[in-house]
């Protein structure tokens, strides 16, 4: 086989060497302000400037996310180019490949963010003359980068440990919706007959209950504002919708030949549905997750925002609420009602891009050309 | 002469037999065969089938909310009707009795069972109970009229958002310019963008900074004129809070949609015909609409939802603030009673929507005969 | 002197070009079509006839690139005039194409006849007056031998093969110069194989359409309708020549193999002769071989096959071109 180098992949090849080595420089540039800071600390005693640490986790992360899921792409999308492999499926796939790392590196930077940052709920005070009084609704300075709260608590704080809750709600809610959806939607088909008959009207008849009107019944009459409760409810309200996707992916599986041929081979019906038909669900079953991760994160943003979520956790419904409540909307505390939603905005942005593009790859007729 | 009269006596008989046997079972024939056709047509059975449905779907929703606050621990009049403090001992006494007498009044003595058939029938009667706070007024005249209100959002909102969005959507999906790539990035930022911070949004823009719409909380009653002046400014904003948010989700849809069509067999064999990019992309958008209805049910109850916390936010007087009222004074009957319409609404709105799903789509074989 | 020549293709080249690479799909192909003649197009799934048809239309899809040659349709050089011409005046009036996968041709939520009043309101540029159109088509379709209950139905509602004659019906409406038609008969079971080939037999004969292309990897069908009869391997011609000959003493070796692979049977149902196939696939486009693109499967190779590839010659008693090295 002849490859013809084309003087396009060349300047692409040049291009990404560069920006590789612009990437390592930056890299031991941030290692060695890690190390200086560090030194910083332990020498003078001075707290390490949050942000720093930040910034030089995100590009550590980028780099090691970029790598690890170009890897896998590159495994997973057979390309016979041999050493090519690396730099044709940058180039081919880069939207995939950007949207999904800036996706990972956003919840990892989170995570790690909200472990090494103070405890959110920890009031800082001021001093008024000789009295101490909690710091509250002071305006961004150096001290906190988005101001204090109603209640002294640091906004900035505040912010990425609501965001690592709501990520981690939305997590829990949407394992256990896709657990039941793959239930659902796999075994019904599969067996067929009546048991999928019965199974697809009960997925028929809670698809058309809403949630939120639910939610304000229940929530109204209880007055425990618990965590477990709302995301029961949540849960309940949206495994329809996956399980009637997942369940038309499965139709239309089940008609595919390796399935016929497993049959024919004499393999047990569960084993066939486990293990020949959910592998190929793999890639339908992620796009799910992602979406619904994004919509549970929005149901109890907005019914926290009223007053009737929960109130357990700090999410940032809650602190939509605190927004609310204390009517910072009209006194025009800007930093402090624009953060929560602009974040939130930003989040459900990413999982849509991460949707859309990696349906890009999975359903090959998507794929714009 | 004799054989004359009886031949046409006997063909007379004849005509007679003939007209009974063709005639007249022709005629009955045809009416057997009309209701023939009229009982099993199939598109009835369809109609039929999705009644059914929906209104186990009622049956089921409005039985939990019957059972819902049946079930919470803790007594609801406590709550709404608290003991006078001090007083002699006598007046707690009576004030005790009188307790009593109210939950006679109001059937909460009574096993489960019973309150739940005496619920129903009720229900039938639409008597949806009194409510506490409004001082014993039905429940079901309060929510009837705060019920317009929210269709009056819902209802211009569904249809703006879906044909605004769609038709964006498809103009998007056609141009390849960058203009069109940036409306479709502000589109998915409008659709991911929670309509309840959007509401903030406006708020301090509309409200606090311009000053164009009036920041008066809206009064009780809502049936003077004047009254519907100060309602009709406020009218837009909860209205272009929805719309905002929804258009932008239709409009992503709609664009992959066409995206996906524009390539199909049928338009490939048109451009071969000679059709010129108009009718071309007229096909396409009639075809990439089918799938997007199918999506309108769940958006619809997704609407529904956010009208009712908009309308919390706005204090825009529809059921959302209905909501809100009762639960700042523990009005459970309103309460269970808005809910109970609410969920009416979406039935109603989903029910309406799958019949006239098959008016779009002629592949689905509702009542129609197979060729 | 009436100009005989309806179709003449001159070296063209068409790629695919994607994120694939490049697919060298049709290159350097040369042939003539005469007026009232039936040439068959034939040759293996993936030889390159169908973007052959693709490239000849002037709209080829999305990811195929026309690269160079000369396309001329009854003198109107295709590359060389713009779009809209082609558009008006080209296209359904002189070239009629039925496509390849004429069961998804048809608009899904539009009945036939609907279907039909926009293709004329595009085609004369003003609204059709109804009744006209519809004594217009159902003539049209009588003629061709197509029920006029087709008319009102929607697509999903008709057959296989109703649906395959309905797009020739559409597609011969102005009684194109040259109709294509793109393998008709794959997807349908033998008894309206036989209708479909019927149709464009009457067609012929009822001189609506004058010539006609025909694309097919199915030779017996081709045998019963085609005189003259073009072979393609891997995007080149190899052979071209009158269809009983080509049958009967097939030269080029890919032919030989393709007319030895066909199972024919006995009047008795034994078979006749034994069954031979060509051993091996046809070569990967992606990377176009520099030499003749039979020669790795072919039985009668020459080290100078591999190397250069063979223009047309004439071998000493046909007088149709094939290209192989052995009629040097």
């Amino acid at each position: 086989m002849n490859l013809k180098l084309k003087s396009k992949d060349c300047i692409l090849l040049v291009f990404s060497i560069i920006l590789l080595v612009f990437s390592v420089i930056i890299l031991v540039f941030s290692v060695i302000i890690l190390v200086f800071s560090v030194i910083k600390y332990v020498v003078f005693g001075i707290t390490i400037s949050r942000a720093t640490i930040g910034l030089i986790i995100i590009i550590i992360d980028f780099l090691c996310v970029t790598t690890v899921i170009i890897y896998f792409l590159s495994k997973y999308i057979n390309r016979c180019l041999g050493k090519y492999k690396f730099w044709n499926t940058l180039k081919t796939y880069r939207r995939q490949v950007i949207t999904i790392s800036i996706l990972f590196t956003t919840i990892f930077v989170i995570l790690i963010l909200s472990a090494i940052s103070p405890h959110p709920l920890t009031i800082y005070y001021k001093y008024i003359g000789t009295i101490r009084v909690p710091d509250d609704r002071s305006p961004p300075s150096l001290d906190h980068l988005l101001g204090t709260n109603d209640y002294g608590y640091d906004q900035l704080i505040c912010l990425i440990h609501a965001m690592k809750n709501s990520i981690l709600f939305g997590f829990f809610v949407g394992s256990v919706c896709v657990a039941i959806a793959i239930f659902m939607g796999v075994i019904g088909p599969y067996i067929g007959g009546v048991v999928d008959d019965i199974f697809s009207f009960i997925t028929n008849i809670a698809l058309a209950f809403p949630v939120i009107p639910f939610i304000l019944l229940l929530n109204t009459m209880i007055k425990v504002r618990s965590m477990m409760v709302v995301a029961i409810v949540i849960t309940i309200f949206n495994w329809p919708w996956a399980a009637r996707a997942i369940r038309s992916e499965v139709l239309s599986l089940k008609e595919r030949n390796f399935v016929k041929l497993a049959k024919v081979t004499g393999e047990g019906k569960l084993r066939i549905a486990f293990f020949e038909i959910v592998p190929n669900l793999f890639s339908y079953i992620f796009l799910v997750f992602i979406i619904i991760i994004g919509v549970a994160i929005i149901i109890e943003a907005g019914i926290a925002m009223i007053g009737l979520g929960q109130q357990e956790i700090v999410t940032l419904g809650v602190m939509l609420y605190w927004s609310q409540t204390f009517g910072h909307v009209i006194r025009n505390y800007y930093f402090l009602w624009l953060p929560p939603g602009l974040i939130l905005t930003i989040f459900i942005v990413m999982i849509y891009l991460v949707h859309s593009s990696m349906s890009q790859i999975f359903n090959p007729k998507l794929r714009e050309k | 002469m004799s054989k004359i009269i009886s031949d046409v006596s006997e063909r007379k008989e004849k005509n007679h037999q003939i007209y009974e046997t063709e005639v007249l079972n022709k005629r009955g024939n045809l009416i057997a065969r009309k209701a023939r056709k009229i009982l099993t047509n199939s598109y009835l059975h369809f109609i039929l089938k999705k009644i059914a449905f929906y209104a186990l779907v009622v049956f089921i929703a409005v039985s939990l909310a019957f059972l819902i606050p049946r079930l919470i621990p803790g007594d609801p009049l406590y709550s709404i009707f608290k003991p006078p403090i001090g007083g002699t001992q006598q007046q707690l006494e009576q004030w005790y009795a009188e307790r009593e007498n109210l939950r006679r009044y109001l059937g909460l003595d009574r096993p489960l069972w019973e309150q739940f058939l005496s619920f129903w029938k009720n229900f039938f009667q639409f008597n949806l109970g009194e409510s506490f706070s409004w001082y014993f007024t039905p429940v079901a005249e309060i929510v009837l009229v705060f019920l317009p209100y929210t269709l009056a959002l819902v209802i211009p909102a569904l249809l703006i958002s879906f044909f605004l969005g769609n038709w964006i959507g498809a103009r998007i999906g056609f141009k390849k310019k960058k203009r069109s790539t940036f409306t479709y990035y502000l589109f998915i930022f409008f659709q991911s963008a929670p309509y309840f911070w959007i509401s903030l949004i406006f708020f301090d823009i509309f409200i606090l900074k311009l000053r164009i719409v009036p920041f008066t909380p809206t009064p009780d009653l809502i049936l003077d004129p004047s009254v519907i002046k100060i309602l009709m400014q406020q009218y837009w904003l909860p209205l272009l809070t929805l719309v905002l948010t929804f258009t932008g989700g239709w409009a992503t849809g709609m664009r992959s949609m066409v995206i996906y069509e524009l390539d199909s067999d049928y338009l490939l064999f048109c451009r071969k015909l000679g059709f010129d990019k108009k009718r071309l992309r007229k096909y396409a958008k009639r075809n990439a609409i089918l799938p997007q209805y199918t999506g309108l049910n769940l958006r619809f109850n997704e609407l529904v939802g956010s009208t009712l916390i908009v309308e919390w936010l706005f204090l825009w007087p529809g059921l959302g603030s209905l909501t809100y009222k009762a639960f700042l004074s523990f009005d459970y009957p309103l309460i269970i009673g808005t809910f109970i319409i609410t969920i009416l609404v979406i039935a109603v709105g989903n029910f309406l929507i799958d019949i006239t799903y098959s008016f779009i789509d002629p592949r689905i074989k509702i009542g129609k005969k197979e060729g | 002197m009436i100009d005989d020549t309806i179709l003449e293709v001159n070296n063209l080249r068409g790629y695919y070009k994607g994120t694939f690479g490049t697919v060298y799909a049709v290159d350097d192909v040369s042939f003539k079509v005469n007026r009232g003649e039936i040439v068959a197009i034939a040759g293996e799934s993936g030889c390159g006839k169908s973007t052959l048809i693709e490239l000849i239309t002037g709209i080829p899809r999305p990811l195929l690139h026309y690269e160079e040659g000369s396309i001329v349709v009854k003198g109107v050089d295709i590359y060389k005039t713009d779009k809209e011409t082609l558009r008006s005046e080209v296209l359904c009036k002189i070239l009629g194409i039925v496509p390849q996968a004429a069961l998804n041709s048809l608009n899904p939520v539009k009945k036939v006849k609907n279907f039909i009043y926009d293709v004329m309101r595009e085609r004369t540029g003003r609204k059709p007056d109804k009744k006209e159109v519809n004594r217009f088509i159902t003539d049209h379709f009588e003629a061709i031998g197509l029920e006029e209950s087709v008319l009102n139905l929607y697509p999903h509602e008709l057959s296989g093969g109703m649906k395959q004659r309905t797009v020739i019906g559409i597609a011969t409406l102005w009684n194109p110069k040259l109709l294509i038609v793109d393998e008709p008969t794959s997807a349908l079971d033998v008894t309206t194989q036989k209708l479909v080939i019927k149709m464009l037999m009457d067609l012929k004969k009822k001189d609506i359409i004058g010539t006609i292309l025909y694309i097919s990897h199915d030779l017996p069908t081709l045998k019963q309708i085609c005189s003259r009869c073009i072979i393609m391997y891997a995007g080149k011609i190899v052979e071209d020549g009158e269809m009983d000959d080509i049958i009967k003493d097939a030269q080029h070796p890919y032919t030989k193999g393709l007319i030895s692979s066909i199972a024919s049977f006995n009047p008795d149902g034994s078979p006749e002769g034994e069954l031979v196939c060509i051993p091996g696939q046809p070569p990967d486009l992606r990377f176009a071989p520099t030499g003749c693109r039979f020669y790795p499967r072919c039985p009668e190779r020459m080290p100078i096959c591999e190397k250069n590839y063979p223009p047309f010659f004439f071998p000493k008693s046909k007088e149709r071109p094939v290209a192989c090295w052995l009629f040097k």
